[in-house]
């Protein structure tokens, strides 16, 4: 919306006529019929004093303010710009602290200063706009992108934990950059830092933050950002407002790469803040966040180095452990004895084959002396075929019983050569055991037998041993 | 022991895409399957080997940041 400079003559013609004819009868007019200038602001003086009478309410956005005791401002919309003063007394009586940017509603009255030829307003009390409005306006916003789906947690991304080149978009030789910075250097420099300028405050803010969000996106190829830390230092509620929104908000959601918000150092969560992939409370926390820190890296890259180096020794020892258990078997310590039980085998099968060629001769044997029978009886001497078989039959039954005879007799036999074996003297003397004779060659039995002065010959296993007794003593079992 | 011959895993350039998370899961990776004893001895040896050279590239993804910091203005883009 265009506006036309104030020229009295327009808007106030009627009046500037009016008082410009007074001024004719107050004031002398050089020759030339000029004005002088003092006359000329005492006429401009006078239209404001008509025009703009006593005081009013002014609501608009401070430009630059200075403030030595008394403060100085512009008071702007857009293309209007007007000057601001406030005298000391109304300073003592501010409420808040003014800063550029902020809107504010200013009670005043209108004043030309003719020595500098400005055009002012003399404010008497000044106040933020409304405060409660803002809240109010946060709320609704927020709902609204809450339905949105904007601070969807399921939206969040993560960033990496070890970034290597990150944006920060934050306005130039802000403390906010500079605390950035210093976590940098704390953390030991593990990645590069790009700033994206832009102003974080103001009117213009939100969409020149919005601006430089979709530029660091954009930057990729040449710059490929792991992800944004945007961050803003404290201020007032008015001050941070761009980050509420929907411009920047917006951005946010938009941004292909995380992104990281530090805003304000209060507690007070802005809505860019709810739409981040990541929100701290201040810019310096955040950059904490996002990089990582060199010496916990270091570690933790040592720790699984380690990790790896005593994997593979326990790898190498479970091996050599296994190799050794088998080096240990008997069979490695000495090969011979795995024949042992090879070699038993074979012994039980000689045996057991020696016993098999004795039976196999003796089946053949008995064969034989069958075949000599029938051949005998085959004689021509001998006719009838059925008492030749019967014959045969009982020959044959007579020699098997004769056999198991032989048999048992055999086996007997054996049994009491085993006894005997037992038995044996010699083999009782083997074990340790004597036979003592008499003079007269008789076994000693009893102790009586031996009286003491008597000859005794000992029979031991290899030889004989001669005494004589002593004395005897006679016990009763 | 050092990766004297590198194995196919073990190129260089492999290696270059991998970001610092993935290098440390599968440094992880390895160490788990070579503790669980399953893997053959030519394997653990492989993994070592790889792992060692996912330890070095972690290392190197920590070179120092040169500049402080640059700049991304308006007109850059």
């Amino acid at each position: 919306m265009a506006r036309k400079p104030f020229d009295p003559s327009l808007a106030h013609g009627a009046l500037f006529r009016q008082a410009a004819g007074r001024d004719d009868r107050a004031e002398a007019a050089d020759a030339a019929g000029a004005l002088s200038v003092s006359a000329l602001a005492g006429r401009i003086k006078e239209a404001i004093r008509l025009g703009i009478p006593g005081t009013f309410t002014v609501r608009g956005e401070l430009g630059r303010v200075s403030r030595t005791q008394h403060l100085y401002a512009t008071l702007r919309e857009e293309d209007a710009t007007i000057g601001l003063v406030m005298w000391s007394s109304g300073v003592a009586k501010l409420a808040f602290d003014p800063r550029e940017g902020q809107a504010v509603l200013v009670r005043g009255r209108m004043e030309f200063y003719a020595p500098q030829g400005k055009l002012q307003v003399i404010a008497e009390s000044m106040e933020p706009v409304g405060q409660g409005d803002l809240d109010a306006r946060k709320r609704e916003l927020e709902q609204l992108f809450r339905a949105r789906g904007w601070f969807d947690a399921a939206r969040k991304r993560p960033w990496p934990r070890l970034p290597r080149h990150v944006a920060i978009v934050t306005s130039e030789g802000a403390a906010a950059l500079q605390d950035v910075l210093q976590v940098h250097r704390e953390r030991g420099r593990t990645c590069r830092l790009t700033l994206v300028p832009t102003l974080v405050q103001g009117e213009r803010a939100a969409t020149e933050v919005a601006a430089a969000i979709a530029r660091a996106n954009a930057a990729a190829p040449v710059l490929p950002f792991d992800c944004i830390l945007l961050v803003r230092g404290g201020g007032s509620k008015e001050d941070l407002w761009a980050f509420n929104e929907a411009a920047i908000v917006e951005a946010i959601v938009q941004s292909r790469l995380p992104v990281v918000t530090g805003i304000g150092h209060e507690i007070d969560v802005s809505l860019a803040d709810l739409a981040a992939d990541g929100m701290r409370a201040t810019p310096s926390i955040a950059a904490a966040a996002v990089f990582a820190d060199r010496a916990e890296v270091l570690e933790e890259i040592g720790v699984r180095a380690d990790d790896l180096e005593r994997a593979l020794r326990d790898a190498l020892d479970r091996r050599s452990l296994a190799l050794e258990r088998l080096m240990n078997r008997p069979v490695m310590q000495s090969p011979a004895a795995a024949l042992v039980p090879a070699r038993a085998r074979v012994d039980a099968w000689s045996s057991r084959s020696q016993l098999a060629v004795r039976q196999a001769a003796t089946r053949a044997g008995n064969r034989l002396a069958a075949l000599e029978a029938r051949l005998a009886r085959l004689h021509p001497g001998t006719r009838h075929a059925g008492a030749s078989t019967r014959l045969e039959e009982s020959s044959r039954r007579a020699a098997q019983a004769m056999a198991r005879r032989l048999e048992r007799l055999a086996s007997r036999l054996d049994l009491l050569d085993r006894q005997r074996i037992a038995l044996s003297p010699t083999s009782v003397l083997e074990r340790g055991y004597s036979i003592t004779l008499d003079a007269s060659g008789q076994p000693v039995r009893t102790a009586g037998q031996a009286a003491p002065g008597a000859s005794l010959t000992t029979i031991v296993a290899d030889g004989r041993i001669d005494s004589t007794v002593t004395a005897t003593h006679e016990e009763t079992p | 022991m050092s990766p004297a011959k590198p194995s196919k895993d073990t190129a260089p350039d492999d290696l270059s895409s991998i970001t610092f998370e993935q290098a440390m899961e599968q440094l992880q990776q390895l160490v788990d399957r070579m503790e669980s004893g399953q893997a053959g001895l030519k394997e653990s040896l492989d993994d070592y080997r790889r792992g060692a050279a996912l330890v070095k590239h972690c290392r190197a993804l920590l070179k120092d940041a040169e500049d402080e910091i640059g700049r991304l203005s308006a007109g850059d883009r």
